[in-house]
């Protein structure tokens, strides 16, 4: 297991070097530059002169060919340091800190959420299986899956911001917390950042809900046609206990995987969901620094997303051989 | 008069399918006593399995029982709410199954699951559960019992884990044990074992077995009575000594002579098809069912039937001699032909060894091998038939790939009439290619299931360059069809139209296809009911001839290997035990391990079974 875990990280190091040297080519490639794209958001009329932005550029170092500059920040990496963002001058650690917190909330509130949701879910349509009832909700499910998680965004918004306004059912239409939030108790900062959460939340859970809820029933149906429940069933075991005991547990194996796969994304956040609710999480942030050419940003944030779907590929393969009694790495 | 443990009385179970109602158990009474084992015996889809899983009341959706009665212990089962049929199941009757590898759950060790079906029908404590499990799993021969409680299923060979479903399905001392083909999927010494435990444990508990199978040779050696199942009708029913001796329905005469056996005398078996004809005709309630029409065959006609083809082709005297079998007239038949002396060989295999590396560490460094081929060698004569023969992991399937190349060997060399197959590159080994073919085991796999019937055949004319145009190759294929016995309407046709038995007459007009003048065919019987399997061995004896082919037969089957086989090759271990004539080789093995080969396969001799059945009658007398 600890040969199998060495040469993993080793491998995950070569491959990381090799993703994070294809972005920067990609990104430093791009058309736009950084400090013209900053100077024009200013105004038209706050345009330097040629030389002060001759200067700057060579103190920001983006005079140098694109594979110069990326041993540089290498070099920076291996040191500990980010750098510095172009558009914010403020260090990019702090900048990517600071925003990880409300992303997490809405992810791990809504991957819990998921996870509670989809199992009995899937447990039930499965056991109901072409019944009415799980035809209805097979149906349902499928409905929520094919629409697009910004127009469910903004059809809650809709209702619940603007028609229920005045009402006990009021939510916020935007943002993490209320302005006056400084003035407030401690139990009613609580109370306020629930509510700023609520919509959010909810547009994350339910498609990857369906998602996950037909995952978990296909997975299970596949098992139930399995021989060793047919020998469950034979020793006298009940419905119930066949479904949730001998099925389950094998339908936790492709699961279990899942988890770890969706590591990224955990702190990727939701780019479009974080930009309607103006949620000040990783995916608006990522969407920012895109705009407005803030290299830094952009590879603080690219290096820490290819090593969590990495770290995630290790994990999803650890968890695999837990769960899964036949399979082992020595 | 001993009490009936199971009664079953004019049973019809149905399937309601889109296309109609399928009969598949048509009215089937039989009863079983205590101690006593009943046999049913049938091919695929003659409704065995749907007979024991009515009993179980484990039927698909589509399955309904009809009507007739189930008598377990004078209780009827057919009428009996679900939560009591729970506590009858694997309690008062439980059930094995055939394949040992998927019945059991991969997740949960082999003593959790069997505490979990002591605990179910008994009031146990977890510990009171485990010391019985383990008491279980010591009945059943399972070595260090208290140790191999908490394995995975996967850390056991098959026979271990079909021991494990037995001490599960004894664990709570049931009155019946339905046996649905158990020992189908595991070798002939494993199931000899296994058989011995199924003996042992019915006599001391004096339980009685209801034993599913399609070897009527498994059949002979366990069963008291036998019930004969042909297309969801019970056809013959009677004692083991009146079936085997005294055959009464067509379908058990078929049945009982297309079987090779260790002592059959025939060059070409008589199939089922030999002795009766089915009609298919409509019932009222729009379900099909089967009229047999016996065809009446004599001693002669049979011995007629049975004895074309060449007589066995053997090495030259003198390389018999070398192998340690010197030509004995005595022991092989008088029309035994030998290879002249000084002839070459077409292949000459000369300690091939197939060696697969085993990697542990960070850089996968090489800390052993797995050898699956350990220093073979062998010759084959053109138009011979070389039987390679041994138990599961023996490396008789590695040693055919590798002379074809589908494996690459470590060592040893391959000479196929003079040149070295294990130093072929390119276009030398792809032209190799078209002279040596193989036929696979499951003619279900080996056809893509998307490619017509024509492409399938058509394909490696096209890649050898054979035929003209594609319409020549049209009339190649049409012509291989017939050869195989497939009417040449069938080109358009998709895989998934066809039975067993005619894919594989497919997948060998496949390997006809490229005129080869040498086939490997691995286990290329062993997924076929009896009488296809009959049928499909006379094909290959008649191709053989007419196309002067020259074959290796891979089967782990030793009397469909002496069948077939003009010399045999006894494979343990990757390493060859025993090598001489089919004949020779069963009539006076040399080696330990071919003896016990050869007292494994079962045996279904009328001396023998007589003399069994009066051996249980005295036992039971006592």
């Amino acid at each position: 297991m600890l040969d199998y875990l060495i040469r993993r990280f080793l491998l995950a190091a070569v491959t990381l070097a090799l993703i994070t040297f294809l972005v920067y080519g990609l990104i430093r490639l791009m058309p736009g530059d950084p400090l013209l794209m900053q100077m024009e958001s200013m105004g038209p009329d706050k345009m330097p002169r040629a030389e002060d932005l001759e200067r700057m550029r060579e103190v920001f170092g983006l005079n140098d060919p694109w594979y110069v500059a990326y041993f540089d920040w290498l070099g920076r990496i291996v040191r500990g340091d980010l750098g510095v963002s172009l558009s914010r001058n403020t260090k990019v650690a702090a900048i990517i800190s600071e925003r990880i917190g409300p992303t997490l909330l809405l992810s791990l509130s809504s991957l819990s959420l998921t996870y509670l949701l989809s199992i009995p879910l899937g447990l039930y349509s499965t056991a109901r299986a072409n019944k009415p009832d799980e035809r209805v909700l097979s149906t349902l499910l499928y409905m929520l899956y094919s629409l697009p998680s910004f127009v469910a965004a903004l059809l809650l918004q809709t209702w619940f911001a603007i028609e229920l306004r005045g009402t006990a059912w009021e939510l916020p239409l935007f943002g993490m917390v209320s302005d006056n939030f400084n003035d407030l108790s401690k139990g009613a900062q609580v109370l306020d950042l629930l509510r700023h959460a609520i919509l959010p939340i909810t547009c994350y859970t339910y498609g990857s809900l369906a998602y996950y809820s037909r995952f978990v029933r296909a997975n299970l149906q596949e098992v139930v046609r399995q021989d060793y429940i047919r020998t469950a069933r034979a020793k006298g075991v009940g419905p119930l206990r066949v479904l949730v005991r001998h099925a389950l547990r094998n339908t936790m194996i492709p699961l279990v995987t899942m988890i770890g796969l969706t590591l990224p994304a955990l702190l990727s956040g939701s780019i479009i969901l974080e930009q309607i609710f103006s949620w000040p999480g990783m995916g608006k942030l990522f969407f920012e620094s895109i705009r407005e050419r803030d290299y830094p940003v952009l590879m603080g944030l690219l290096l820490m997303f290819s090593t969590l779907t990495l770290l995630g590929q290790l994990l999803a393969d650890t968890l695999y051989a837990w769960v899964d009694p036949r399979v082992s790495y020595s | 008069m001993s009490n009936s443990v199971i009664d079953i009385k004019n049973l019809r179970t149905y399937f309601h399918t889109e296309e109609g109602v399928v009969r598949a158990v048509d009215d089937i009474s039989f009863r079983v006593d205590e101690g006593r084992t009943l046999g049913i015996v049938g091919e695929s889809g003659s409704g065995k399995s749907v007979t024991s899983l009515s009993i179980m009341r484990l039927l698909a959706g589509s399955a309904r029982i009809e009507s007739g009665s189930i008598a377990l212990l004078g209780k009827d089962l057919v009428g009996l709410p679900e939560p009591q049929m729970r506590s009858i199941r694997g309690s008062d009757v439980s059930m094995i199954f055939q394949e040992p590898m998927t019945s059991l759950n991969p997740v949960f060790t082999v003593g959790d699951q069997i505490i979990e079906a002591l605990r179910l029908h008994q009031k146990l404590s977890k510990s009171e559960a485990r010391r019985r499990t383990i008491e279980l799993l010591d009945e059943v021969g399972i070595p260090e019992p208290a140790v191999r409680v908490d394995s995975y299923p996967h850390q056991m060979s098959g026979g271990q884990k079909q021991r494990v479903m037995i001490a599960m399905a004894l664990s709570c001392n049931p009155k019946l044990l339905i046996a649905d083909e158990p020992t189908t999927a595991l070798d002939v010494t494993i199931q000899a074992q296994i058989l011995e435990i199924l003996r042992r444990l019915r006599d001391t508990r004096g339980m009685s077995i209801l034993f599913i199978t399609h070897d009527l040779g498994v059949i002979a050696e366990i069963a008291d009575d036998v019930l004969v199942m042909f297309r969801g009708k019970m056809v013959e029913y009677g004692s083991v000594l009146e079936i085997f001796e005294n055959p009464q329905h067509p379908y058990t005469k078929g049945l009982l002579s297309c079987r090779p056996r260790l002592n059959t005398p025939y060059r070409l078996l008589p199939t089922v098809a030999d002795f009766m004809q089915t009609v298919q005709e409509p019932l009222p309630d729009g379900s099909m069912t089967t009229r047999v029409i016996e065809t009446k065959l004599s001693e002669d006609d049979i011995r007629r039937m049975t004895s074309h083809g060449r007589g066995r082709l053997l090495h030259s005297k003198s390389e018999l001699a070398t192998l340690g079998h010197p030509w004995t007239d005595g022991l092989l038949a008088p029309d035994t032909q030998s290879v002249e002396e000084g002839t070459k060989p077409l292949l000459a295999v000369d300690d091939l060894r197939v060696h697969f590396p085993i990697k542990r560490g960070v850089f996968s460094r090489v800390v052993g091998h797995v050898k699956a081929v350990d220093g073979v060698s062998f010759n084959v004569y053109r138009g011979q038939t070389l039987g390679l023969v041994g138990e599961s992991g023996c490396g008789k399937t590695t040693a055919g790939r590798a002379i074809l190349r589908l494996v690459d060997p470590t060592s040893g060399s391959i000479r196929f009439d003079g040149i070295d197959v294990a130093s072929l590159q390119g276009a030398a080994l792809k032209k190799m290619r078209s002279r040596l073919q193989i036929i696979f085991q499951d003619p279900y796999g080996s056809l893509n299931p998307r490619m017509t019937i024509e492409s399938t055949l058509i394909e490696p004319m096209a890649v050898h360059g054979l035929g003209t145009n594609r319409a020549d190759r049209r009339d190649r294929a049409v012509e291989l069809l017939r050869e195989v016995d497939l009417p040449p309407d069938h080109l358009r046709r998709y895989p998934h139209e066809f039975s067993g038995g005619q894919r594989q007459r497919i997948c060998i007009a496949r390997a006809l296809a490229v005129e080869p003048e040498f086939i490997v065919c691995d286990e290329s019987v062993s997924a076929l009911d009896v009488s296809v399997q009959a049928q499909v061995l006379n094909l290959l004896k008649a191709l053989q001839e007419k196309r002067g082919l020259t074959y290796i037969f891979i089967s782990h089957d030793l009397s469909v290997v002496k069948f077939m086989a003009d010399m045999m090759a006894v494979m343990n271990a990757g390493k060859i035990v025993e090598f001489g004539p089919s004949e020779a080789i069963y009539a006076d093995p040399q080696q330990e391990y071919t003896r016990r080969l050869i007292a494994a396969t079962p045996d279904d001799d009328v001396q023998d079974i007589r003399r069994r059945v009066a051996a249980r009658q005295a036992a039971t007398a006592d």
